[in-house]
């Protein structure tokens, strides 16, 4: 049942231009980057910050949007012996898959046109890729929990206007505060503590920058080098508790 | 007569001279000792005006306990030898081979290995060091010499040297009017060469690599660097180039590549850096308030994290004239090669981190080019003499 689900919702979403949209920005946005720059290590960084801004915003806007549009559907499948569980989750990872594929293709294309495959672009992509569930998660948790569409994608905003600069701005400001204090641990456990600066981060130590980044640089590749699988589990890790919030809040609603 | 003038004395293990002290001991002035290979002990001393020659490299083992090989006469020549294993001292500079109150020496060819000091030249004068193989297994800085040390000398030509592993690679203190010339300094625990209270030297193709700071030029005037290659010295506070109460000096050529910090200037006056390239540096230029009057030129900043950081928003009085940015954003309507926009290249992350290094892990995030670009528009922050009024459009 389950995996019909994710077919028949994979195949709604493939039929949509969202997706094809989103391979084509992802295509268009890697390729003039590469020509523009010419150079592997700034375009890839330039990558990197351009996903961590879009996808994250994407990721949250179609996934709030197909629960609205698709309400008729969804309360058609409830009608039918399917588990909700089943239902949410099913609708969770097609979002994911379909927004996974467009952005990794679009993105991995131009760059395998002009250098092949380097683990490098590989590695980038798929800590980016990282993202995806957990601001699709988000973006339906928000899509049930609120009635009104308007209220809902006014709310999506906010949370991706939150997350990719309003957090850094308040970083930036207890850095001003307490710079007089020992506070260095506090600060990157909480920077660490958002997905998109962790992932950001992490695509900076890999390509290279931080060496040469004196001692801040040095100082949190210390930490992220012994622990490189760090932004992985932590992605896994919010992203459970946002499925478990979700599955929670799915159930309780009254379709 | 002639044959009084150029007698050779040879030792070996089978020769009339089996050591090289008493070989040198029966020699005259403008002999020349030829020293077959094999091992020798020191220490030895040279006192009268003779060539060593080695011939397929004998070594003189100074067994860890002793200086290897001391000068203290003028127009020696010490060439083809290995001078090893000299002993070490905190409270006298023991070396592997010393130089004393000497003109016109010729060290060429040798091989150094685990000295403490490796060649110390002690007021000396007109000497040439060429081609030598210099390696010690530094561990501290405290319980190490220099490769190269000269002190109170002048005249002195160091030349296609290979040093490594010691605790500055050069070493000038008091020394002046000297060249410096395509040597290759690497894996040095303090600096690759390192010049101070030492006036009117040269400088050039030399190649610094990975030493704890490439290169510092301390408390000297009118230093010429030229054509010389600082790559890789990168760390905590490392630097390619250190600047310290200099003035009057001059780089061309230079390039820059994977420091920390690529120049630091503090206390830096009336310098011109002038076609130089700095290259993916974390900061190609750093600048004291205390340093005036200097003036860069045709420079490329390519790749680097931060271009130019100062420490000062008000009194800034150096120029910024004519270089090439790869982060500028303007364009050439009048097609006169310069670009129609003035360029600031310190960007606001980077006056952010000069006083809150923590700062840095907010490096390259959505906020840090939102506020980057906000400062574009409204300059609240940027020194105001800080500005390229001519940035280059292509790189010269």
């Amino acid at each position: 049942m389950f995996a019909k689900l994710i077919k028949y919702e994979l195949y709604d979403l493939f039929k949509s231009k969202w997706i094809v949209g989103l391979f084509l920005f992802y295509l268009l946005v890697t390729y003039v980057l590469l020509e523009l720059g010419r150079d592997f290590k700034k375009a890839l960084i330039s990558h990197n910050n351009l996903s961590l801004i879009t996808l994250t915003l994407f990721s949250l806007l179609l996934s709030t949007n197909y629960l609205y549009n698709n309400k008729n559907f969804i309360e058609f499948v409830l009608t039918q012996p399917v588990k909700r569980s089943s239902l949410f989750v099913s609708l969770a990872v097609s979002l994911s898959i379909a927004i996974a594929i467009g952005f990794s293709l679009g993105s991995f294309l131009p760059f395998y046109y002009h250098f092949g495959i380097v683990p490098l672009y590989i590695k980038t992509i798929t800590f980016n890729l990282l993202l995806i569930p957990l601001f699709v998660l988000s973006g339906l948790l928000i899509a049930i929990l609120i009635e009104d569409k308007l209220k809902g994608l006014g709310l999506v905003l906010l949370l991706w206007l939150f997350s990719s600069t309003l957090y850094d701005g308040i970083i930036l400001y207890l850095i001003l505060i307490f710079s007089d204090y020992p506070v260095e641990k506090v600060l990157l456990f909480l920077t660490l503590a958002n997905p998109i600066d962790l992932i950001r981060l992490v695509a900076l130590m890999e390509t290279g920058l931080y060496e040469v980044m004196g001692f801040a640089g040095k100082w949190v590749a210390k930490y992220l080098r012994e622990l490189w699988f760090l932004p992985a589990l932590l992605s896994l890790f919010y992203t459970f508790i946002l499925l478990l919030l979700g599955l929670y809040t799915f159930r309780k609603k009254d379709f | 007569m002639l044959g009084f003038v150029f007698s050779v004395i040879v030792v070996c293990s089978e020769c009339e001279f089996k050591d090289l002290q008493s070989a040198i001991n029966s020699a005259r002035d403008w002999d020349r000792i030829v020293v077959k290979s094999g091992t020798y002990k020191g220490p030895v001393t040279v006192d009268r005006r003779v060539e060593l020659i080695g011939e397929r490299e004998p070594v003189l083992d100074g067994e860890g306990k002793h200086q290897v090989l001391t000068i203290r006469a003028d127009d020696v020549r010490v060439e083809g030898f290995v001078i090893k294993n000299s002993g070490m001292s905190y409270s006298e500079d023991i070396a592997g081979l010393k130089v004393i109150n000497s003109r016109n020496c010729v060290i060429k060819n040798n091989r150094f290995l685990n000295n403490f000091f490796a060649l110390y030249l002690e007021r000396v004068s007109g000497c040439l060091v060429e081609g030598n193989n210099i390696v010690g297994f530094a561990k501290t800085e405290g319980s190490s010499g220099n490769g190269i040390h000269a002190w109170s000398s002048e005249g002195l030509i160091i030349r296609k040297n290979f040093i490594k592993g010691h605790r500055d690679g050069i070493y000038f203190e008091f020394v002046k009017d000297s060249l410096i010339e395509g040597n290759r300094s690497e894996y040095n625990l303090r600096y690759g060469l390192h010049f101070m209270f030492s006036n009117d030297d040269v400088y050039r193709n030399n190649h610094f690599y990975k030493n704890g700071a490439g290169v510092a030029v301390m408390y000297s005037r009118n230093i010429g660097m030229e054509g010389n290659i600082f790559e890789r010295n990168e760390g905590l506070a490392n630097y390619g180039l250190l600047l310290k109460d200099i003035t009057d000096s001059k780089l061309y050529k230079n390039k820059f590549m994977n420091n920390t910090h690529g120049a630091y200037l503090e206390g830096c006056n009336r310098t011109t850096f002038e076609e130089n390239l700095f290259e993916n540096n974390g900061w190609a230029v750093r600048i004291y308030a205390n340093s005036e009057d200097n003036l860069f030129r045709r420079n490329s900043f390519i790749g680097n994290a931060f271009d130019v950081s100062t420490n000062t928003l008000s009194y800034f009085r150096n120029t910024f004239e004519g270089n090439y940015y790869d982060r500028y954003e303007g364009y050439d309507l009048d097609r006169d090669g310069y670009g129609d926009l003035p360029y600031r290249p310190v960007s606001f992350i980077a006056f952010l981190f000069e006083k809150y290094p923590l700062t840095l892990i907010l490096y390259e995030s959505f906020l840090a080019r939102l506020l980057d670009a906000m400062e574009k528009l409204i300059p609240l922050l940027n020194p105001e003499a800080l500005v390229d009024k001519k940035p280059l459009m292509v790189k010269p």
